[in-house]
């Protein structure tokens, strides 16, 4: 990089954060001192040539990565992060620049396609059972399942991306990105069910939490009760589901709405098929089963429309993930974890490598 | 009328034709059927069995009296038949279910339900006029409104069809009783656009859900 004036410290920071490293340990890889790290990372002072060089090969990003603008990731405040019990500041913050990337792909995306105008309203003063029947009622859904979550929300301009993490330990999370475009994170890692439940649950912190906090124990029940009501209506869980009564027929009955044993279980109590006693019994006989660390029987995970839609015009147009990783100063390998698991990518199996490095494979023709 | 303004209706287009006749355009009814598809779809599994259409009905009937007041038509309710009437007392208009070949152009719908004798003097009525006039904004203070005598009666048949996640619709005028006491005959029919609700969501059945087609076009 010549013009060292074009340094952006945000950018720095926000690839230290995506590969988990403290200052301390970005110094020690990059040969440079903790505190160079700081001042370089505050603003004040710029890093030489050969500085940099040393901080982009320790982070993995290319050189031109840390010119461009500032790239506003989710932070910590307005990121509906769950249990932080279970995660480290390193994974959130990870999480978060992640984030980031994403966005800087989103703009990518929105400045080449039209996608359609967001329509999630506010519904923020309401009864989570009621803000889910409104919205369905909105969106004009009606009152039986939903058949893909995601879809249902990339129509009505919710942007959804894979959570890079490739951990359980990281929840799902959203965010309204300068309170205009809303946001969801997904753990792919999760079961199918899991994580359609994750996509209603974020969907839920959006149209309830837009403006208040999305954070804490009352929050998350909210979330978790509109994402409920949301996938499994009242009225259709009692004129559809009104016989499972038992583990057998929860089982089979869960499939019908798609979501977990457990999640249709909690419901089937909530709206009064199960009574307190069946409810714990079958939570019981459930948890023996191992439903509650894997599903049960479970259903093929949804995909995102729109990034599928996406990559498959570009591709036809001659445009690779590789290249668009280009246009965005980022490698194809930062940007492949944030389409995981909802749309299908070509996954380099040696971890990235260059495609020079690739073409001196040992390849032989072998003589018939 | 005088003769250089008469013009054939089976010249226009619906929407012209809706246009001239009644000062309505075809996104302003569009909003009439959308308001009987939402409510048709907002009927609950656990409601009595019907109950869609009855909905889908009633809101229809008062989306169709929001759309008209303002323009000057009147909200009347002859022998319990809630109508519209334009200003001169000469047209009326009532949201009516039809059955599945409503909005097709190559049958004859008929209404989905047996109509009463109010419907059927409409009906013979409607027969006997060979004229359509255009609706006049001025007030016919010697009619008597509530009486639908003199009135034309045009009926604004909607049909939703959830498996074709869609709903038809035409504003057409009844000419024939069915001996099955339905209404199995239009003269003429004005004919809308389907209102597609394809990428709207599933229907009301748990297997009948469609899935969304999202947009998304390349910026040139």
């Amino acid at each position: 990089m010549n013009d060292r004036s074009a340094f952006n410290p945000v950018r720095l920071v926000l690839a230290r954060q995506r590969r988990g490293l403290t200052k301390k340990s970005l110094a020690d890889i990059a040969g440079l001192s903790s505190k160079i790290i700081s001042l370089y990372e505050s603003g004040a002072s710029i890093p030489t040539p050969e500085s940099l060089e040393a901080i982009a090969n320790g982070v993995g990003f290319p050189m031109a990565f840390f010119t461009g603008p500032d790239i506003n990731a989710p932070r910590d405040e307005n990121a509906s992060f769950r249990s932080f019990s279970r995660m480290t500041a390193a994974q959130r913050d990870a999480s978060l620049a992640a984030g980031g990337l994403a966005y800087l792909l989103s703009d990518w995306i929105d400045q080449h396609f039209q996608l359609p105008t967001v329509s999630v309203p506010d519904l923020s003063a309401m009864e989570p059972e009621v803000a889910a029947a409104l919205l369905r009622s909105e969106w004009g859904l009606g009152s039986g399942p939903i058949k893909n979550m995601i879809h249902v929300m990339e129509y009505h301009g919710v942007r959804v991306f894979s959570l890079a993490e490739e951990t359980k330990q990281v929840n799902a999370f959203s965010c309204w990105r300068e309170g205009t475009t809303p946001f969801v994170f997904l753990n792919t890692q999760k079961s199918a069910e899991a994580s359609r439940f994750d996509a209603a649950h974020e969907l839920g912190h959006l149209v309830l939490h837009q403006h208040g906090s999305n954070k804490g124990k009352e929050v998350e029940n909210e979330a978790n009760a509109f994402a409920s009501a949301f996938l499994m209506p009242k009225d259709s869980v009692l004129a559809h589901s009104w016989k499972c009564r038992s583990v057998p027929e929860i089982l089979s009955g869960k499939k019908l709405w798609n979501v977990s044993a457990m999640a249709f279980t909690y419901r089937l109590h909530k709206v009064g098929i199960l009574t307190e006693w069946l409810y714990k019994s079958a939570c019981i006989e459930l948890s023996s089963k191992g439903a509650r660390t894997a599903e049960i029987d479970s259903a093929p995970r949804e995909t995102s429309q729109i990034l599928a839609k996406v990559l498959g015009i570009s591709r036809d147009q001659g445009t690779t993930l590789r290249r668009i990783g280009e246009a965005l100063q980022v490698s194809v390998d930062d940007l492949t974890p944030l389409l995981f698991g909802l749309v299908p990518i070509a996954v380099s199996g040696n971890g990235g490598a260059s495609p020079e490095r690739a073409r001196n494979a040992s390849l032989y023709l072998v003589k018939g | 009328m005088s003769a250089e303004r008469r013009v054939k209706y089976q010249d226009l287009s619906a929407e012209q034709a809706v246009a001239l006749l009644f000062g309505v355009t075809k996104k302003e009814l569009d909003g009439v059927a959308l308001q009987c598809w939402s409510a048709f779809m907002s009927v609950g599994p656990l409601k009595p069995k019907g109950f869609g259409g009855t909905s889908a009905w009633a809101y229809g009937t008062e989306a169709l009296r929001e759309l008209f007041i303002p323009k000057g038509w009147v909200p009347v309710d002859p022998n319990n038949q809630p109508r519209v009437v334009s200003p001169d007392g000469k047209h009326a208009i009532a949201v009516i279910s039809g059955d599945s070949d409503t909005g097709n152009p190559h049958r004859e719908p008929q209404t989905r339900n047996k109509r009463g004798s109010q419907t059927l003097r409409s009906v013979t009525y409607n027969s006997r006029q060979g004229q359509l006039f255009p609706v006049s904004r001025s007030v016919g203070a010697t009619v008597d409104l509530d009486c639908a005598e003199g009135q034309s009666l045009w009926i604004l048949l909607f049909h939703v069809d959830i498996g074709a996640q869609e709903v038809r619709y035409e504003l057409s005028r009844p000419v024939n009783f069915g001996d099955n006491d339905k209404v199995d005959g239009w003269e003429p029919r004005f004919i809308m656009p389907a209102l597609s609700f394809q990428a709207r969501g599933s229907g009301r059945a748990p297997d009948d859900g469609v899935d969304f087609d999202i947009p998304v076009m390349p910026r040139l």
